[in-house]
């Protein structure tokens, strides 16, 4: 019989991690720590099992990576989620770089239909350094992001199609980043 | 005399929900209307409140009427925001009208038929005059021969018969998981088995006003009555533990099939087409009305002008819903002064820069006369 | 409270209100259509407003509501009391206190911070409704970023009056994309909309929409170069606190048209009283 890490312990606790990832995509480019995040199962990282377990359920679709079984297995058990392949998931979970433009863009009737990519990434303090503008920033935001080369590149081919497109949190051990699709990143 | 800010508002709210109490009970001599008074000897008022709540539960919908005071749109608001809380469990398997133990069962398009025209509990044939037998309570109707009051298994559907000969155009295919209204919002165009959802929950009024529209010129239908029929059909679901389906219950349903104008041309064969009416309870009204504006809103899917209300389906779909459309006609009663008074200042900002232009105007004037006055004087 | 889930809408219910308000974070200012539940006050009296408080709302906050710019007012007793009853969450009158405050039809005159969200009761959502009453038609519009129609619009007022008479609900541009609604907030509370330090969200229950405007976000309401746009006000002081610069009630305090003002904000009028004292 297989055991599952358990979800939310409450309701308050599912409630605390959505503020967290509110905040991440409201104020972009700053670090949120999860104050009380879900035990994630083998393969995840508490943040990521937490965004998951928090906005995912039998209405949506997640792509996870191959392989991922006891995640996989897990985020199905306790939010009864649609699995779905990268290109159409409402939310995809990857832990290196993921073209962004292979994954769903939304329409301009819909925009809001572009993915969700949730990415546990192995440090959030490592990478180049960036300037971040946009809405959430009150002028700029400089942060180190671990961006995969060619991040950047189609991220600004994303923002030319906008307001299609996709919004990114990046997720390591307890905390998120959050960069919405409204946010110009440039390399300094 | 100094003026201070008005408090109140919570004082204000609990004294006017004691006084509802009050007005709710009544004159304290006359005894307090029981539930299962209003369950069995209003059960039409019981209907409509479960078909516009959009839930199926008579003793809820009669103390739903009972709080309301007979206020049957409030009644339906009270088991829609019920219905909002209760958790989904399962979906049940789609209820099958054919299989209707059947009390009521008419058809307008033939004399005869297999199964007969029964009329079952019907205020048809009722002679409109008030019977003032009813005022005095516990009069007990002369009690009626068993027989006529059975109920029937199984009568063939009137629109089957026309199908046969191919007559009518067929049913939609009923393979696809239909959407749910309430689960994602209604995006226009919307189709079909969202627009019978949304009808089938429609205020009753609106729906007999558009139907009737229809009949008046405003889209037309040239509709008879295939089949109307009430009775009791089974629910059941396929539980996965299980794996095979079990009944869970009855609901009464009224159903109305209605014959319309045959589309066609002189190479597709004509065959009449449908309009379909379906809610809880007995409501031949209901059931009637929501399948002419059914037919009507299919003007478009059919190649027919579109130019009437009914057949606009965004127009339909986004009005028929009383419990929208109440919250917010009443909404007005709200506070709205601070709007208000934006209001108050621009208009008297406007009439000031008006008043400045006039007078701006009759000053040039006047500097114009008396110009031209000096002029004319001027040897 | 017994028999209702925390803050009373149930998980699936949030979850789906919560997808829909990041959306809206990333899209500044454009509508995302949600399945609006029952609720139990009427559509059209803040059921979407009390969605996405309910959504948002946990046992660490401090929440306010306001209607007409009071804590007082009936419906946002009603509103406040309904919260204290599904979420037992700390509620308060004072704006610095609260972290989610609940509006109707104001912006508070005390400047909002980053650690506060602002939820605004919309009752129609759609800026370009009276133009054109078709949602699939606005839909289209907005898609399009097809404003024009607006622009002129506006042009007629001043044709006609000499000035733009929107006095509530002038429609803005949200991070010059999309046309919004700031819901029936007098033309005077527009510009604290722009660049707030605060998240706006926004709820339309009847409609069905939610939208919203992140912090420090670009919000400039619709005029024209020879026209700018003019946010009044009654040119009076409020007599309670003094303050000339707070939007103002007009009262009638006599059956001879007598009349006095006073702050629409009844907690921004009260802190100017006691800071006074």
């Amino acid at each position: 019989m297989k055991y599952f890490a358990p979800g939310f312990a409450s309701p308050t606790d599912a409630q605390g991690c959505f503020r967290g990832i509110l905040q991440a995509l409201s104020t972009p480019g700053v670090v949120v720590p999860f104050t009380r995040p879900v035990g994630p199962p083998p393969g995840l990282s508490a943040a990521a099992a937490s965004v998951l377990l928090t906005l995912t359920d039998s209405s949506v679709s997640a792509s996870l990576p191959e392989g991922d079984d006891a995640a996989r297995d897990w985020l199905v058990f306790h939010a009864g989620v649609r699995l779905a392949a990268p290109d159409a998931a409402d939310f995809v979970l990857a832990r290196d770089h993921l073209d962004l433009r292979q994954l769903r863009q939304g329409t301009d009737d819909a925009p809001e239909d572009g993915a969700t990519l949730v990415l546990d990434v192995a440090s959030l303090e490592a990478g180049r350094l960036y300037r971040l503008t946009g809405p959430g920033i009150e002028t700029e935001r400089r942060v180190m992001l671990p961006l995969a080369d060619g991040f950047v590149t189609a991220w600004r081919q994303q923002a030319q199609t906008a307001p299609r497109g996709v919004d990114v949190i990046f997720c390591h051990e307890a905390r998120i980043l959050g960069l919405p699709r409204s946010l110009k990143i440039e390399e300094i | 005399m100094a003026y201070v800010a008005v408090k109140g508002g919570e004082a204000a709210i609990s004294a006017a929900h004691s006084w509802l109490a009050e007005a709710r009970r009544g004159a304290r001599d006359v005894p307090a209307l029981e539930l299962a008074q209003i369950k069995e000897q209003l059960s039409r008022a019981v209907d409509r409140v479960m078909a516009e709540g959009a839930l199926y539960d008579r003793d809820l919908a009669a103390l739903a009427i009972a709080q309301a005071q007979g206020d049957l749109i409030e009644a339906a608001f009270l088991l829609r925001a019920y219905r909002t809380t209760l958790p989904r469990l399962i979906d049940t398997d789609p209820v099958d009208t054919g299989a209707m133990l059947i009390s009521r069962r008419v058809s307008a398009i033939f004399k005869d038929l297999p199964g007969g025209q029964r009329l079952g509990p019907t205020t048809d044939y009722t002679h409109r005059l008030l019977d003032f037998s009813l005022e005095t309570a516990g009069a007990a109707p002369a009690p009626v021969p068993a027989a006529a009051v059975e109920s029937i298994e199984k009568m063939p559907r009137v629109t089957d018969l026309l199908g046969a000969e191919s007559l009518i155009e067929n049913d939609p295919s009923g393979d696809e998981t239909p959407r749910d209204l309430t689960m994602e919002p209604v995006e226009h165009p919307a189709p079909r088995d969202v627009r019978l959802q949304g009808l089938a929950r429609g205020d009753e009024g609106f729906l007999l006003a558009l139907g009737y529209s229809t009949q008046r010129g405003y889209g037309q239908n040239h509709p008879f009555v295939g089949e109307l029929r009430v009775g009791e059909v089974p629910v059941s679901i396929v539980p996965p533990e299980l794996g095979f389906a079990i009944e869970i219950g009855d609901v009464m349903l009224t159903e109305c099939q209605m014959v319309n104008q045959f589309g066609g041309s002189k190479t597709a064969p004509p065959q009449f087409t449908r309009g379909y009416g379906l809610c809880f309870g007995h409501a031949d009204r209901k059931a009637m009305a929501m399948s002419l504006v059914d037919r009507a809103m299919r003007a478009a899917e059919l190649g027919e002008d579109a130019s009437a209300p009914a057949q606009s389906v965004e127009f339909v779909l986004s009005h028929c819903d009383n419990i929208e459309a109440t919250g917010f006609v009443e909404h007005l009663k709200l506070p709205h002064h601070v709007d208000f008074q934006s209001e108050l200042e621009t208009i008297r900002a406007m009439r000031a820069e008006a008043r400045e232009t006039l007078k701006r105007a009759e000053a040039l004037g006047a500097l114009k006369r008396d110009e031209t006055k000096r002029e004319s004087e001027t040897p | 409270m017994k028999g209702y889930n925390f803050a009373y809408l149930d998980e699936q219910t949030k979850r789906m209100i919560r997808r829909a308000i990041l959306k809206a974070v990333a899209i500044p200012g454009h509508q995302i259509p949600f399945a609006s539940r029952e609720m139990p006050l009427p559509y059209g009296w803040g059921t979407g407003g009390i969605q996405v408080t309910s959504a948002i709302i946990g046992p660490d906050d401090v929440l306010k509501v306001i209607d007409q710019g009071a804590d007082d007012t009936t419906n946002a007793v009603s509103i406040r009391g309904f919260f204290g009853r599904v979420a037992g969450v700390r509620t308060t009158t004072h704006t610095a206190e609260a972290s989610v405050i609940q509006t109707r039809h104001r912006i508070p005159e005390t400047l909002l911070r980053p650690d506060q969200i602002l939820v605004y009761q919309v009752p129609q959502p759609e800026p370009l409704y009276k133009l054109e009453p078709s949602r699939a038609a606005t839909r289209r519009r907005h898609a399009l970023a097809e404003y024009g129609e607006m622009h002129v619009r506006l042009y007629e007022d001043i044709t006609r009056f000499g000035r733009v008479a929107t006095a509530y609900d002038h429609p803005v541009m949200v991070n010059q994309r999309y046309l919004m609604s700031p819901s029936p907030i007098p033309a005077f509370d527009n510009p604290k909309m722009h660049r707030m330090p605060a998240l706006q969200l926004f709820g339309a229950g009847r409609e069905k929409r939610i939208y919203a405007v992140p912090p420090y976000t670009d919000v400039r309401s619709l005029d024209f170069e020879d026209h700018p746009f003019h946010p009044g006000r009654a040119p009076h002081c409020c007599e309670l606190c003094g303050s000339t610069t707070s939007y103002l009630d007009e009262i009638i305090i006599d059956d001879k048209g007598g009349k006095m003002f006073a702050c629409s904000d009844t907690d921004y009028c009260e802190s100017n009283r006691s800071d006074a004292a």
